[in-house]
């Protein structure tokens, strides 16, 4: 039997950042795949939950689904917690590209319910989590109305870890705009690209297939195009154009953030690319 | 005190058995008839009386890992075992429902649909370290905040300590739920200035094994309590008495009291208190029976483990006459807890009317069995799903509350509360707080049959209703299907059980049985 277990919490619409986070790029993969390749190096068994929209990749993990998104992370606490075969899991969210293995581990060494508390706050989503009281005591809670998860650290009688004794406290900072994403992104890996690449009639207009371009929002991404292009009006992708962000949505908005490597299609509506 | 049984347990373990020689140098240093020792040798199931033929896998024949395929398992071992020349040996409940099928070679256990596991404990007999756990159970967040409970009582007045307890309505967790402070009260209040506080760390009925992971996870409050109890009843001297398959919990609670008397909480002054405690602990030479708390103190006195008459109860006159205190591993640690953080906090950890948390063992067909820390009041279907419900999402056939020996439900029980009461009320019993769920198709009969072995193997053999009733009930059982008359001779001898034997064991023998009739003519029906 697995002595330690955890669940990621992938189910939040993403609303400031724009785009799944699960779905961000990091290091040559998505952010999920990261998250999880992170922790199965300290536990064993891995529940991700999420809800059923999101398309994730295939994960070295169980993924089940949040029949119930609306009432946040308490909920997806609750079907993940019920899940794991340990006893013991540690909690995290999915924007957490920094997570580090020893703080896992310190944060499961605690054997019990435990947070850190960074400046006051008590981070519920770098936690560990007694698997079968804390699936208990979060029904208990969502059947009385109440969402927090602070409230099930409560009710387990958490121990509060001191950021002191914590390696890796980053790891439990969560990232929910397109700029902390970016800096994280830059942090990371100082000069990153993405790849501009241009289909059909704006390759034709242009006269270039790719281009490689610093990382940023869409529109700093797109205003790298060459002349004539002119992608975007404001915020937005100008009208005749389609842009596929990660060869896998068509997008408008020009403030989502581009990632590493990441590939930014350009095509032409009207010609059918 | 003891001293015949452990010569014979040193005997045991350097030789690997006790032959004759050994037997007559231990009656003559002794100055003891032979029998006397033959009486003890072929009581206890510790002890064997031929030489070992190789190393030994023992096998729970038990219903939590019948329920987990235990036969399969051990029939997959075959190679292995023809391979490194082990013998099996069929075992008692080995208080690891939640690993099953569960074996152990030495006291190292093992995994037995696991053959890398069984390999491992054959070649390394030796116990596992593992972490402990961190429970909500425990008031203490630190190590050095342990044992404030004794630093505050220590000085003031036993009595108020007992008072707390009645406020808070705790009870015994054991089985029988016997109001704690009550018990302790009756201690108190003898004269006797000799007298004794035991810790029943003997849990050995299938289903059960929540104390095994309190004596691993928590062992400084369960002799925090045993300090506390003994400071309020005014004894100087405690025993826990542990079955021998929990070797790596042992150990733990001997480090513990280890550490209690370099901190001065075990010793001729307990943290400055005037009062003198200390803590001994003795390994069980095996068996069932002696859980029930006059056969601990026969054992403890050098005899066979077989129930005593009751009146006097050991409050009054226990080990070797004495005013003896015996609480179960959970009851002594929440009363620490309690002690600690007060009767309130007590009633505040559970909803509604109810009070308290209980350890809860949740074993059977389930997808993930183990020990949980719930509230009273919690009912059996949250329970469940905090277990991530049933295994391969079975629906639930039958559900027995508590323990083996407590009667079977139907589905309809889910929605029950736990707590002594609600589950009284719908006609079982909470027990030591040990779930097996049962999911639908099983054969209950067999179940039955299982059960009713584990009384029959485990039965004393003093009260002759119940050494040849349970005898006689296995064979009509395994004689094939169940005929009307058999099943209406079966309930005759449950009465005559329930009625002629002195000690729960025989009263309830049958009792799990017979409830399984009564849920698998529901199951025809329905």
């Amino acid at each position: 039997m697995a002595e330690v277990g955890a669940v990621v919490v992938c189910g939040g619409r993403s609303s400031r950042m724009g785009r799944p986070k699960a779905l961000l790029p990091w290091r040559g993969r998505s952010l999920i795949e990261h998250v999880v390749e992170v922790l199965s190096g300290v536990v064993e068994d891995i529940v991700v939950v999420t809800s059923d929209d999101l398309m994730l990749p295939p994960l070295a993990a169980r993924v089940l689904i949040d029949e119930e998104p609306e009432q946040g992370p308490l909920e997806a606490l609750a079907v993940g917690l019920a899940a794991v075969q340990a006893p013991l899991a540690y909690a995290t969210a999915t924007d957490v590209p920094f997570l580090s293995r020893d703080l896992v581990r310190a944060v499961l060494d605690a054997g019990g319910a435990a947070a850190p508390v960074v400046d006051g706050f008590v981070q519920t989503l770098a936690a560990a989590y007694p698997t079968a009281e804390g699936a208990l005591a979060a029904r208990r809670l969502l059947a009385s109305g109440r969402r927090r998860p602070l409230e099930l650290l409560e009710a387990l009688a958490y121990q509060p870890l001191e950021p002191a004794q914590l390696p890796g406290l980053r790891g439990a900072r969560g990232l929910n705009t397109p700029a902390e994403f970016l800096e994280a992104v830059r942090e990371d890996e100082p000069g990153a690209t993405a790849s501009l690449e241009f289909v059909g009639r704006p390759r034709a207009l242009c006269g270039v297939d790719a281009l490689r371009v610093p990382v940023g929002t869409l529109a700093s991404v797109l205003a790298r195009a060459p002349e004539p292009l002119a992608l975007c009006e404001g915020e937005q992708v100008s009208r005749p154009y389609l842009v596929s962000l990660g060869g896998r949505d068509f997008v408008r908005d020009g403030r989502l953030p581009v990632g590493a490597g990441e590939r930014v299609v350009v095509l032409d509506a009207a010609a059918g690319g | 005190m003891r001293v015949l049984l452990s010569d014979l347990k040193e005997l045991q373990a350097r030789e690997g058995w006790l032959p004759e020689a050994g037997l007559r140098e231990i009656a003559e240093r002794r100055g003891v008839p032979l029998h006397r020792l033959e009486s003890l040798s072929t009581f206890y199931t510790a002890f064997r009386r031929t030489p070992p033929d190789g190393p030994e896998l023992a096998v729970c024949r038990d219903v939590a890992c019948q329920l987990a395929g235990r036969g399969g398992a051990v029939e997959a071992l075959g190679p292995v075992l023809e391979e490194l020349g082990v013998t099996l040996r069929e075992v008692s409940c080995l208080g690891r429902c939640d690993a099953a099928p569960a074996g152990c070679v030495g006291e190292r256990p093992a995994v037995l649909s696991d053959e890398a596991d069984v390999r491992r404990a054959l070649a390394a007999p030796e116990p596992q370290e593992r972490p402990a756990r961190h429970w909500a159970a425990d008031p203490y967040e630190d190590l050095p905040s342990r044992y404030g409970a004794i630093a505050r009582w220590a000085r003031g007045d036993a009595h108020a300590a007992i008072d707390v307890l009645e406020a808070s309505g705790l009870r015994g967790m054991g089985g029988a739920g016997f109001p704690t402070a009550r018990k302790w009260r009756l201690v108190a209040e003898e004269v006797n200035p000799d007298k004794v506080v035991i810790c029943n760390a003997d849990e050995s009925e299938p289903g059960t094994f929540k104390d095994r992971e309190v004596l691993h996870d928590l062992p400084h409050l369960v002799i925090e309590g045993m300090v506390l109890a003994g400071l309020s009843v005014g004894a100087a001297r405690g025993i826990v008495f542990i079955r021998h398959e929990y070797e790596a919990e042992r150990r733990r609670l001997e480090a513990e009291i280890a550490v209690a008397r370099a901190a001065g909480v075990l010793g001729p002054d307990v943290c400055g208190s005037g009062q003198a405690f200390d803590v001994e602990v003795f390994v069980s030479p095996g068996g069932y029976i002696l859980g029930e708390e006059t056969a601990l103190l026969e054992c403890l006195e050098d005899r066979r483990g077989e129930p005593r008459n009751k009146p006097p109860f050991p409050g009054q006159s226990g080990l070797h006459g004495l005013p003896t205190l015996i609480n179960n591993v959970e009851t002594l640690a929440h009363a620490a807890a309690i002690l600690a953080r007060g009767a309130d906090w007590w009633h505040a950890l559970a909803p509604g009317a109810a009070s308290g948390h209980k350890f809860m063992a949740v074993s059977g067909d389930v997808a993930r069995p183990g020990v949980v820390l719930v509230p009273f009041g919690t009912t059996l279907r949250e329970l469940l799903e905090a277990c991530g419900g049933m295994r391969d999402g079975a629906p639930v056939g039958a559900i027995a509350p508590g323990g083996a020996s407590s009667l079977f439900l139907s589905a309809d029980a889910l929605d029950a509360e736990i707590g002594f009461d609600s589950l009284r009320e719908a006609g079982s019993m909470l027990g030591s707080g040990a779930v097996i769920f049962l999911a639908e198709g099983r054969d209950l009969l067999s179940v039955g049959l299982d059960v009713t072995r584990f009384f029959r193997n485990e039965s004393c053999g003093k009260c002759v209703p119940c050494r040849v009733g349970t005898d006689q009930a296995v064979a009509w059982l395994e004689a094939g299907p169940l005929s009307p008359e058999v099943e209406a001779r079966l309930r005759a001898l449950h009465e005559t059980l329930a009625q002629t034997s002195i000690c729960g064991l025989g009263q309830v023998a049958l009792a799990p049985l017979l409830s399984l009739l009564d849920r698998q003519r529901e199951g025809g029906r329905g």
